[in-house]
């Protein structure tokens, strides 16, 4: 059987990725402390936003970049994280216009909903875009590998439910928001695609 | 399944990029198959046959 010849990716792309990384997982926790800290009040706090916007501009950069040097990047992936990127991106500016205007305008009732809603219509972009990229790419290793690691996601967020559920009943473990959901799937298929890396 | 894709290329000259270039596919998905890791499909396994004009039994072969 022939030895694997397919080059690591350079060690400067994979530091890029995982500054990019950690810099847009600790905004999650830094942007808030900032404006406690602070004492930031009103629409103008909104900026330290960009902290997890250039997280994420990074993180999708060095992606490209790592994938360009593995050879798997088609172009099915390259429109795949560009329509990534833009739900993101469009996640985030409505999280923020959401929450500015349920504070300036003080909403209730129907507009509320509609407003606390409209942060998740990217998020079901995002859904969106993972099924079309499983029906666009033409490179069937790589569609059998996004597959693999959707599942592979699924499986570990019902794992998370079943386990947190019983332990929510139980009174041992905090309530969260079933929202959360989408973010264990996320993370799952981080940790899909990561173990099929370091499994070859 | 076993294949002699790494000795045909070689004998070819072509690197895993230059084949995954005719295949049109990438260059881990011929690594992957090179190593066994990843069985191609029927309609891909033909257009390697395809690439080095040979019968497609004469590139894989039944493994153990």
């Amino acid at each position: 059987m022939a030895s694997k010849t397919i080059s690591p990716a350079p060690f400067g792309i994979a530091l890029r990725k995982g500054a990019a990384t950690l810099l847009f997982l600790a905004s999650f926790f830094v942007v808030k402390p900032i404006w406690h800290a602070f004492g930031l009040h009103g629409p103008v706090r909104m900026v330290f936003v960009l902290i997890p916007v250039a997280g994420m501009l990074l993180f999708f950069r060095a992606v490209l970049g790592g994938r360009e040097a593995n050879g798997v990047l088609s172009p099915a992936v390259r429109r795949y994280l560009n329509r990534l990127l833009g739900c993101m991106l469009a996640y985030i500016g409505l999280l923020v216009a959401a929450q500015i205007a349920e504070e300036v305008f003080h909403l209730s009732g129907l507009t509320l909903a509609a407003i606390r809603v409209s942060p998740a219509l990217p998020m079901i972009g995002c859904i969106f875009v993972i099924g079309r990229y499983l029906a666009e790419e033409q490179d069937e290793y790589l569609r059998m590998q996004a597959a693999r690691a959707s599942l592979i996601a699924t499986g570990l967020l019902l794992v998370v439910a079943l386990v947190w559920g019983f332990l929510e009943q139980a009174g041992l473990a905090h309530h969260v928001p079933a929202s959360a959901a989408f973010m264990v799937w996320a993370i799952g298929l981080g940790v899909g695609q990561f173990w099929m890396k370091v499994r070859g | 399944m076993d294949n002699r894709l790494r000795v045909l290329r070689a004998e070819r000259g072509w690197s895993q990029q230059d084949l995954a270039g005719r295949l049109e596919v990438s260059r881990q998905s011929v690594n992957a198959i090179e190593t066994g890791k990843y069985d191609p499909s029927l309609p891909l396994a033909f257009r390697i046959a395809e690439v080095f004009d040979m019968a497609i039994e004469d590139i894989f072969l039944r493994g153990a």
